[in-house]
């Protein structure tokens, strides 16, 4: 599955948001939690995809596509798909 | 003064995750005790506790639970059915004029032991950014006023034992006053972690399991006690003003009456009975009541060699001349010892017997010790004409005394 399925998926179960709509453009505010509350959310995604991502990167994260991009990246290519 | 009516009620408890189902297994004397799983139990060495079989999803959300420790999902769980069942409705109340009051000993155990284990792991020192809001003390009374918009009075008592008790007797004292129209007040715990289980084995209190009979390990006033086991769970009510609560036309289910606060100043975990008497003269004198008026007590009774003997001789103190009266019991050999939680969870039990007469007994209580001499209610609940006042004692490690009175009228 690709990267942004599985995050709409992540967020969905997660966050009880509607994450149907979220896209590479989509604000993070669109997420509707606070920046602690979106920490607490990567630490999810970590596991889901097996990775670690740098403090630093998620302080720069502004978009659904800066994840999306950061996970991308991380990921061993054998499970990028 | 305002009178101060109870006009809600809730529990989370090891014996029933609703009122009415805590309410027949006091009356059958069923007992919540059981075998520790080995996942709860870790290493620890305990064997034995009282869980509560409750899933936090079928009232909050996935992230909603996710950011909330145990302790707070058990005190949202009460707290949701205490307001249900006080008919309150949130939406016309001002809520500026509604509190909370609550009591926790421990806080968010669970948060922490994990957050130290993750901490402690090689290579991973990440811990969640939720942590400390999560393991905070104040954070299951934070998260019910949030919840339900409660922006009235606010504290969050920790008094070990006796912290729901104290919850419980300054809200009576802050509606009496007038600062409030109704306070949301209870406690919750949920301690069950290897970690902290190991830290309570250490202290020596806990009783050892019973080979024979898991359920049956906690013998409170029992020449056999061997100590206390620990228990999990939440119970909330909502206390209101009655003018409050007549002008909405609430149903009443009996008053807060008298509250007693001592403070022992004498040893860090040994009770002492003068100050445990002072706490109940001091609750009897503000209901106005003399001790023949109490037909039910529901004790501290933990289990332990001396906090049994000492509370029965503070009882025997206060109560000279009506001891063969009063009618005691301890249901901690039932639902455990639910510590910051502990003194709302047996005012639901003492509140029971006021409404319906029914006096749960002190389970598994078959050879009193002499040291113990009281009018014990053993083994099988009684079942008597609704009384007219009963009282609660919570006697707390640091010599914390809280002792509630509660009348039908």
């Amino acid at each position: 599955m690709p990267v942004l399925d599985r995050l709409r998926a992540l967020a969905a179960k997660e966050l009880s948001i509607d994450s149907t709509t979220l896209d590479l453009h989509t604000p993070l505010s669109a997420l509707h939690i606070d920046s602690l509350a979106f920490v607490d959310f990567m630490f999810k995604v970590e596991q889901e995809f097996g990775i670690r991502v740098p403090d630093e990167r998620i302080s720069k994260m502004r978009t659904i596509g800066d994840l999306e991009r950061s996970v991308s990246e991380l990921l061993p290519a054998s499970s990028s798909t | 003064m305002n009178r101060v009516a109870v006009t809600g009620a809730g529990v989370i408890s090891p014996i029933g995750v609703t009122l009415p189902q805590f309410h027949s297994a006091l009356a059958a004397g069923r007992s919540g005790v059981r075998r520790l799983p080995v996942e709860i139990a870790g290493a620890s060495g305990v064997e034995v506790g009282a869980r509560v079989e409750w899933d936090p999803l079928t009232l909050l959300k996935p992230n909603e639970a996710s950011a909330l420790d145990r302790v707070s999902q058990l005190a949202i769980g009460a707290a949701t059915q205490a307001l249900e069942s006080s008919g309150i409705d949130l939406g016309a109340a001002d809520r500026d004029r509604i509190g909370v009051y609550w009591g926790t000993g421990l806080g968010g155990a669970q948060t922490l032991e994990t957050a130290y284990k993750t901490h402690h792991e090689p290579g991973n020192a990440r811990l969640r950014p939720l942590t400390v809001v999560m393991a905070m003390t104040n954070a299951a009374g934070s998260n019910i006023a949030m919840r339900f918009g409660l922006r009235g009075v606010f504290a969050n008592f920790s008094t070990a034992c006796s912290s729901s008790a104290i919850a419980i007797g300054e809200a009576m004292r802050v509606i009496a006053a007038g600062r409030a129209d109704a306070v949301l007040v209870g406690g919750s715990e949920s301690l069950l972690t290897p970690g902290t289980l190991a830290a309570w084995l250490a202290l020596r209190t806990l009783a050892p399991i019973d080979r024979d009979d898991a359920s049956a390990s906690c013998k409170p006033f029992d020449r056999r006690r061997a100590g206390l086991v620990l228990g999990e769970g939440a119970a909330a009510f909502v206390l209101e003003s009655e003018r409050h609560a007549k002008a909405r036309g609430a149903r009443i289910y009996g008053y807060i009456s008298g509250y007693g606060n001592t403070c022992d100043a004498a040893h860090i975990s040994r009770p002492d009975p003068r100050g445990q008497a002072r706490a109940m003269r001091d609750a009897l004198d503000e209901a106005g009541l003399a001790p023949r008026d109490i037909a039910y007590i529901n004790a501290h009774g933990t289990a332990t060699a001396v906090g049994d003997t000492v509370e029965a001789q503070a009882i025997n103190a206060v109560f000279t001349g009506h001891v063969a009266d009063v009618r005691v019991s301890s249901t901690k050999s039932l639902h455990g010892h639910l510590l910051g939680a502990a003194g709302a969870l047996e005012l639901a039990v003492a509140l029971y017997a006021l409404q319906e007469g029914v006096i749960a007994p002190t389970a598994f209580l078959e050879d009193p010790d002499p040291a113990c001499e009281l009018r014990h209610v053993a083994m099988k609940a009684e079942h008597i004409a609704p009384p007219a006042a009963v009282m609660s004692s919570s006697f707390a490690f640091g010599g914390s005394n809280a002792v509630l009175v509660a009348t039908r009228a």
